[in-house]
Formats: structure tokens, C-alpha cells, sequence
């Protein structure tokens, strides 16, 4: 099942399919290793529900989430 | 005058002098003013670091 | 003597390594991207001799945020002799992504794994054999803290510089490889150095590299139209960014050996979970701000008045008569305070008892001049450093991400990112470094309005006049505690940061709310040493200051205090007629709608003084009223401190709480220090820097009026929150009509 990371729950995993969005935040983004076939994990949100914070590639990302909207992700179970 | 009259207003001639000639001297070499020498300063070009 | 540079991703022990290699003392945070400019320093060992480079941490070699630039221009122009890549071990799959670019250019690189006893800590090993083998750089596992490798790391950088190194890629397509090839053919007809790297970031459309070689674009242009991978059809930026990273992934994933068993939770996560915990995230910081405060500033301290009997004085006139205030406890920082003065009080007697003999001006200019001017500023260094101190550990534990992590949410409503929250937290310490800091910030309009607000965090030098002020208030005129009063002082620093924020971005400043997209690192526990060392370089700062700027200044307004204008020297009694009440008195009426100026008494002038040689220090404020109070023969207690001059002042002028109160607030939202002033200027972009002052200078009028209004007739209120609302009416009307135009 294909979902945008913004509308991931706390827990739940998968692995990167596409990056979009504007140039910049973009290039962040790879640089950052969100990139195809990155495992992701949906850790946290702050608690006022926004930025989230993921685990990828071993350390901790934090970003708000209009840029994980801008990652389109395979769920696993 | 006694000497511990002069002693006093050449020790404050000299701080005050000193002050003043030492940013005065800073700007012509072009460092650059306004170090405040904090220890958070790691990327300070203003302190020269060079020789410890 | 050769030159090594220091490059690796942000917060992986570059700062840490290189204060072992040059004995250097810069600050270390955890944080990234403490650091954010380059930094040299020599190493010297036995014979080898090397000058070091520290450069700004990065995740990559694009061009989007000032430090990489920095990053990327000077390896590719200074070519250095051998460039270390410092790699996080614990972290490898995203560190040596950096890597894979370093590796495109042609200089000498040795990669350092760095943190190797934090990976054995974990169970688990890296093979660096196997690395230096895939990579075909050598590599050398060190640990910067442990001072662990650290000499073979540098015997190879030395032994690498030898030999020139040809840029290598991981990139193995064959058909971009064909593109890359052929642009390096064109760039070497162009004597360009450095060709893999540049042909490689001109694939990508990199923006620097387009600027540099426009001619060569429509070359990569007319090969994306041939090119059509099955994911990422043509797009070259995700295909190079994915190629480097699955590389990675297949052939280093094997040389870190994990324990096998998935552990798991780490102890950063423990912490995490309550710390950033849904429901007890916000308390938690306000209770971790708040108690910061009130040990270092509370007179009452854990609110155990209400525990000891009223007529508790048996410590009164001894030794430990400071750590008792009014009936009740003092706070470690006021305890402390309260020592340094009883300290600089006998110092000034001892002084004045021998100068008893000397001439009635000398122990006027030493005693009550230099001595009660320093002694005033000096009582603050305990609360300073104990400040300081809090700041720098919660920095150091990793604990300062996670609250910009914590409200990121809020500063977008002002259309700022979480990360300009580091910059103002440092403004808590001293603005300059804060906007130096600021360069962290990627979006220009973000940086300069994050520059402009600074000052309004009030800084080390600025807590003097909160301290004295609000505890002259609290014995003169019997109102709360003083911590309150301090605690909210900063906070009314904080809201005219917000809201001019709010009103920048929303007129001179419009623009879209920057990105937020940042690392957490693990909690550490803070180094005992660096600690010490930070709170070292922070004492020989302020006293070396003390010394010499705020000396001079006492001294210069002790003259200008006891000359007429026909260079009569004055007695105390008539400093009335000297240079520096003719100048206050002069200048007096502009404070006026803020309570300080004309409506005061005859030494109404002494406020419009103080301000304004706060201009060349914030400390000179307090030293200034100290000099004044001791001239005009007032009668000090048995702890001189700022607390008591600002007393003094208050009986001789007639002030009202509502005026000391705009005092403070003018102050603190006012042109900083000149220091500040020109950090700032060199900062910002040429234009801005003008209004900055402006700014700066409307902004303090306009606070401490609307103060001293609303606090002296309550009514006001009324008015101020009209004319406020209207404002916002009109800028809300006008932006409906010119939206931005989006970039």
C-alpha cells in the first residue's frame, strides 16, 4: 500500500518509492537519505502534532509534514 | 602634586589612551572589531587562534 | 608545513578532533552545525608540523546552505594537502554519502571512523580494512574524545599529502558514465581543474556548477532527453543521490558487524520518551527553564520563606549573612552574588583606608569612581557564569534539538523554523556569536529577521541591569520576589522578539515559512571539561572586558562628572554643573514618554546617561549609576552591589516603577553593544543593516513607551491595543491586495 509520510501513525514502517517537491527541499531530503528503497520508521510526533520524527538509515530525522508529504512510501506490515 | 597624584593620571591617561588606540589600530589593520572573545566563538574570525 | 583539512557531516567530532590536534579550546555543542565557519590552527608533534582546517559540517556538497559552500569552494580552490573525512561510526550509512563526493575530487583524503568505543560500547565492529579496500582510501578508526588513534591518523594524512590523488566515483551506469566522460573532455578544454567533481555536480544541474559552465548545459539537457531509467526516468539529481547511497548499502553494510540480536531500546530513547513525550514535552522545558532561573536569581530559594520564622537574623553581620535575604533563603547564583560583593566592599575600604592621606579626588576617582564601577559589575559574574553554565550543559547533552524539535510548531506561526531557536538561545549568552550562528539558517529573509530580534534575548552583559533594576524595585518600592520580576523581564524580551518577528514577516520580510528538516542526535552526558574550559574562556572574557573597555569608560565618566564645561574640577556635592549633566540633561527630554527623562527631579539626567553608555557596553549601565551613586554621597549599606546604586538613584531622581520598569525594557530592545553592532553588519547584507539600527531604535522607544504608559495609567491599555489593532488591520488589508509572489 502506497501513503504520503505525513499520514503515517506512530509505528508503522516502510520503504521510500518517490521524493518529490521544490528543488530545495528536495535536494535536503536526498542528502538526508530519504532516498528510493530507504527504510523508514515512524517514531514520534512533537507534541503539538507536528514536525514528526523518523528513524532512517540508523540515526533520527525530525521535518515538518509538509515535507514528508513530499514522500511517497511502500507501508510494510 | 604629589607623585601618587601623577601616578593616577598617567596610569588613567594610559588605560583610557590605550583603549582607544587599540581599536583605532584594529580597524586600520582591518581586523575585524567587535570580538567579544566568547568562549562560543569557535568560528570567530576575529580571534586569532593561530599560535596557542 | 602542510595543510590539512577536517570535513564530515555536522556534530561528528569535528570540533573535537581538532581541539585535540591544535590544543585548541573552540566550543563543542551538540547541536549540528556548531560550527559554521572555518578555522585554523597548527599541530605540532615530534617533527611533524601541520596547519589545520576545520571546516563547517555537511551533509553534502550542494549548494544550498552557506556552509557547504564554504565547504566546497575551499577544497576545490585552497587545495589543501590532504583533506581528513571524519565519519561518525555509529552513524555510517548517511556519513559516508558525504564521502562518496569527497572522493570526486582530486585531493588526498583519509577517511577517520570516528566514535569507534561508542560502536564497541554497542557490540557491535567495523571492519576498516574493508572499507579502505572498497573506497581504495585508507582509513583509520580514531575516537576524538578518548584521544584514541589519533597520532596514526595524522602520520597517514601526513603520508597521503605525498602522493596526488585522481578523483574517484561510485557511480558505475554506463550511459551517465559516457555523459560524465564526455563533459570532462569539454572541461579540460577549458583548463578547469577538478573535472570528475565538477562534470559530476553538472549531471545534477547543480546551480553553482550551471552558473560557472553555461555553455556545457544544453550537453547534459540534450543526453536526459536520450536517458530513461526504469525508476527515475530522467531525473539525474534523485538517480545520482540513490546510486550513492545504494552503493553504500551493498558494500559497507558489510563491514559493520552488528551483535546480531536487535537491541532495543537505546538509552537516548529512554530519555526521549519523556522528554519529548506528547503530553510532558512543553512542562517538561518550562519547568527546566524555569528552575534555571530560579537557582540562579530567586531570593527565595524552593519558596522556603514560608518555612522560617520572621525574625530569623541570628546570620545577619556575620560571613553567611548573604544567604539569608529578607527572611528567607537565598538561591546558589544570589548566595554567591551577594559573596563577590561583601568581597569588593572590603576591597574598596581597604583601598580607601590607604588613601586616607592622599588628596580628596584620588580616592574619589579610585574608590567611587573605577572601583564601585567595576565592583558593580564584577558582583555579577557568579549569576553570569552559573547562567551560562545551565545553558551550556543543556546544550552539550543534545537536549537544545529536541527543543527546537519541540516548537518547531510555534515558530512557524512567526514564520520562522525550529532551528532559529538556537541562535536566540545563544543570544541568552552573547549576541554575537548568536548571529554569527545564524548562518546555519538557509533562508535569507529568515536570517535577517532572526539577526534583528537577537538583541531582545538578553544577553550575559544585560542581566546586570535587570538584576539591579528589578531589585531596587523589590526594596524601594516592596513589590514580589526579584526572580519573578528578572524571569519576566526576559520574557518580555522574548514577546517583542515574537511579535516584531511576526510583524517582519508579515511586511519587510514576507516570504515562505523556511524548511525544517534536521538531525536529533543522541543524548551525551556533557563533558566535565569542555564544560570548564567554556566557563573558563567566559570569565576571561568578562573580566578582561572589565578591565579594560568598562575601566576606561568608568574613568571617562568620572572626569566628565567632576569638569564644568571651563574645565573647573567639581566637588560631589556640585556635579550638577559638570559635562556629563549638561550632555543628560540635554539629551533628557527624548526619554521622556518612556518615564525616564524630563519628569524625574534635578539628577533626572543620570537614566538618559546610562542608557547611553550602554551603547559602548551594556555593563556601563549599572557602572555608570555606581559611579554616580558613589559621588553623590550616598550612604551604602554593608553590600555594595548594583541593587543599591540603583536604590540611590532611585531616591535621587523620583523614578517610578513604571519608568524603571521602560528602563529596563529600553535597554534590553535597544542598539546593542557596539560589538554586537558590528557583527550585525558584517552579517547582514549591505542595506539591511541601516534599517537594522532603525529598527532597533523604534522598536526600544516604542516597547518602553507603551511599558511606561499601560504600567503608569492602566487605561492606556485601551488605546494601545486599538492603535494595534488598526495596524494590523492595515497590513492584513494590504497583503490581501499584494500577496507574495512565490518563488
Amino acid at each position: 500500500m502506497l501513503k504520503k509520510l505525513d499520514e503515517f501513525t506512530v509505528g508503522e514502517k516502510g520503504i521510500v518509492k518517490e521524493v518529490s517537491g521544490e528543488g530545495r527541499i528536495r535536494r535536503r531530503l536526498f542528502d538526508m537519505g530519504v532516498t528510493n528503497g530507504a527504510e523508514v520508521y515512524m517514531r514520534k510526533a512533537a507534541p503539538l502534532g507536528d514536525p514528526i520524527e523518523i528513524t532512517l538509515r540508523g540515526y533520527e530525522l525530525t521535518l515538518r509534514k509538509s515535507e514528508a508529504a513530499c514522500v511517497t512510501v511502500e507501508v510494510q506490515i | 602634586m604629589t607623585f601618587i597624584e601623577i601616578a593616577v593620571i598617567v596610569a588613567c591617561v594610559a588605560v583610557v589612551g590605550g583603549v582607544i588606540a587599540t581599536t583605532i589600530i584594529n580597524r586600520i589593520k582591518g581586523k575585524k572589531t567587535g570580538c567579544c572573545d566568547c568562549s562560543y566563538c569557535d568560528n570567530c574570525h576575529c580571534r586569532d587562534r593561530q599560535e596557542k | 608545513m602542510i595543510r590539512i583539512a577536517l570535513a564530515g557531516n555536522p556534530n561528528s567530532g569535528k570540533t573535537t578532533l581538532f581541539n585535540i590536534l591544535t590544543g585548541s579550546t573552540a566550543h563543542v555543542g551538540n547541536w549540528p552545525g556548531v560550527t559554521v565557519d572555518k578555522r585554523e590552527g597548527t599541530y605540532r608533534k615530534k617533527d611533524v608540523s601541520a596547519v589545520i582546517t576545520d571546516l563547517p559540517g555537511i551533509y553534502s556538497l550542494s549548494p544550498y546552505t552557506p556552509e557547504e559552500v564554504i565547504t566546497r569552494n575551499y577544497i576545490l580552490e585552497e587545495k589543501p594537502d590532504c583533506v581528513i573525512n571524519i565519519v561518525d561510526a555509529t552513524n555510517l550509512e548517511r556519513n559516508l554519502y558525504l564521502t562518496t563526493q569527497l572522493m570526486e575530487i582530486d585531493v588526498p583524503l583519509v577517511v577517520a571512523l570516528n566514535m569507534m568505543d561508542e560502536v564497541k560500547r554497542r557490540g557491535e565492529s567495523i571492519d576498516a580494512d574493508a572499507l579502505a579496500q572498497k573506497t581504495g582510501v585508507p582509513v583509520v578508526a580514531i575516537s576524538a574524545l578518548k584521544g584514541e588513534g589519533i597520532d596514526k591518523l595524522i602520520q597517514c594524512a601526513v603520508s597521503q599529502a605525498q602522493h596526488p590523488r585522481k578523483g574517484t566515483t561510485v557511480l558505475k551506469d554506463g550511459n551517465l558514465k559516457h555523459l560524465i566522460g564526455d563533459i570532462r573532455i569539454a572541461l579540460e578544454s577549458l583548463s578547469v581543474d577538478n573535472t570528475l567533481f565538477h562534470a559530476i555536480k553538472l549531471t545534477e544541474l547543480d546551480e553553482l556548477e550551471t552558473s560557472l559552465h553555461p555553455q556545457l548545459v544544453p550537453m547534459v539537457e540534450k543526453f536526459k532527453a536520450t536517458f530513461e531509467d526504469d525508476t527515475f526516468g530522467n531525473d539525474f539529481e534523485a538517480f545520482i543521490a540513490n546510486a550513492r547511497y545504494s552503493y553504500i548499502a551493498e558494500n559497507f553494510a558489510r563491514a559493520l558487524k552488528t551483535s546480531g540480536k536487535q537491541t532495543g531500546l537505546t538509552r537516548s530513547d529512554k530519555i526521549d520518551r519523556v522528554f519529548t513525550n506528547r503530553w510532558l514535552g512543553i512542562p517538561i522545558f518550562l519547568a527546566i527553564m524555569f528552575a534555571v532561573f530560579h537557582i540562579t536569581f530567586s531570593e527565595n530559594f524552593l519558596f522556603l520563606k514560608a518555612f522560617i520564622p520572621e525574625d530569623w537574623e541570628s546570620l545577619s553581620g556575620t560571613a553567611f549573612s548573604g544567604v539569608f535575604g529578607a527572611g528567607a533563603v537565598n538561591s546558589p547564583g544570589v548566595i554567591l552574588q551577594s559573596l563577590t560583593g561583601v568581597f569588593t566592599d572590603w576591597l574598596t575600604d581597604t583601598v580607601r583606608g590607604w588613601l586616607s592621606t592622599s588628596p580628596q579626588w584620588v580616592s574619589g576617582l579610585i574608590c567611587d569612581g573605577i572601583m564601585a564601577g567595576i565592583g558593580s559589575v564584577l558582583s555579577f559574574v557568579p549569576q553570569i557564569l552559573l547562567l551560562f553554565m545551565f545553558f551550556s550543559i543543556l546544550e552539550d547533552s543534545g537536549y537544545m534539538a529536541r527543543v527546537a524539535f519541540i516548537l518547531d510548531r510555534i515558530f512557524r506561526k512567526f514564520g520562522l523554523s525550529g532551528r532559529a531557536f538556537m541562535p536566540m538561545i545563544m543570544g541568552f549568552g552573547c549576541s554575537i556569536p548568536a548571529m554569527i550562528n545564524t548562518r546555519t539558517l538557509a533562508d535569507e529573509k529568515e536570517r535577517t529577521a532572526t539577526i534583528r530580534v537577537i538583541p531582545f534575548f538578553s544577553c550575559g552583559a544585560k542581566l546586570p541591569i535587570l538584576t539591579a533594576v528589578a531589585g531596587a524595585i523589590v526594596s524601594s518600592f516592596g513589590v514580589s520576589n526579584a526572580d519573578v520580576i528578572t524571569f519576566a523581564m526576559y520574557l518580555i524580551g522574548i514577546v517583542t522578539a515574537i511579535l516584531t518577528v511576526i510583524l517582519m514577516r508579515n511586511t519587510s520580510m514576507r516570504g515562505e515559512t523556511p524548511p525544517f528538516i534536521m538531525e536529533l542526535p543522541a543524548y551525551h552526558l556533557p563533558q566535565f571539561k569542555s564544560l570548564m574550559i567554556h566557563l573558563w574562556d567566559k570569565l576571561k572574557h568578562f573580566i578582561k572586558k572589565a578591565f579594560t573597555i568598562i575601566l576606561a569608560s568608568t574613568i571617562v565618566v568620572w572626569a566628565a562628572m567632576h569638569f564644568s564645561f571651563d574645565w573647573q574640577y567639581l566637588t560631589d556635592e556640585q556635579i550638577n554643573q559638570s559635562i556629563l549633566a549638561g550632555l543628560g540633561q540635554l539629551t533628557q527630554p527624548l526619554f521622556t514618554p518612556m518615564g525616564f527623562g524630563s519628569q524625574l527631579g534635578e539628577y533626572g539626567w543620570v537614566f538618559a546617561v546610562a542608557a547611553v553608555s550602554g551603547l559602548i557596553a551594556k555593563e556601563n549601565v549599572i557602572s555608570t549609576f555606581g559611579t554616580l551613586a558613589a559621588c553623590l554621597g550616598a550612604v551604602i549599606g554593608e553590600d555594595p552591589s548594583g541593587v543599591q546604586y540603583v536604590e540611590q538613584m532611585i531616591t535621587f531622581t523620583g523614578a517610578t516603577v513604571a519608568g524603571l520598569v521602560a528602563f529596563i525594557v529600553f535597554n534590553m530592545t535597544t542598539i546593542p553593544c557596539f560589538a554586537a553592532v558590528a557583527s550585525a553588519k558584517g552579517e547582514l547584507r549591505k542595506g539591511t543593516f541601516h534599517r537594522t539600527l532603525l529598527f532597533w531604535l523604534v522598536t526600544s522607544y516604542t516597547a518602553a513607551t507603551v511599558v511606561y504608559l499601560v504600567l503608569s495609567w492602566w487605561w492606556t491599555v485601551f488605546i494601545v491595543a486599538a492603535v494595534a489593532a488598526a495596524a494590523v488591520w492595515g497590513i492584513v488589508v494590504y497583503n490581501k491586495k499584494h500577496p507574495v509572489r512565490s518563488i
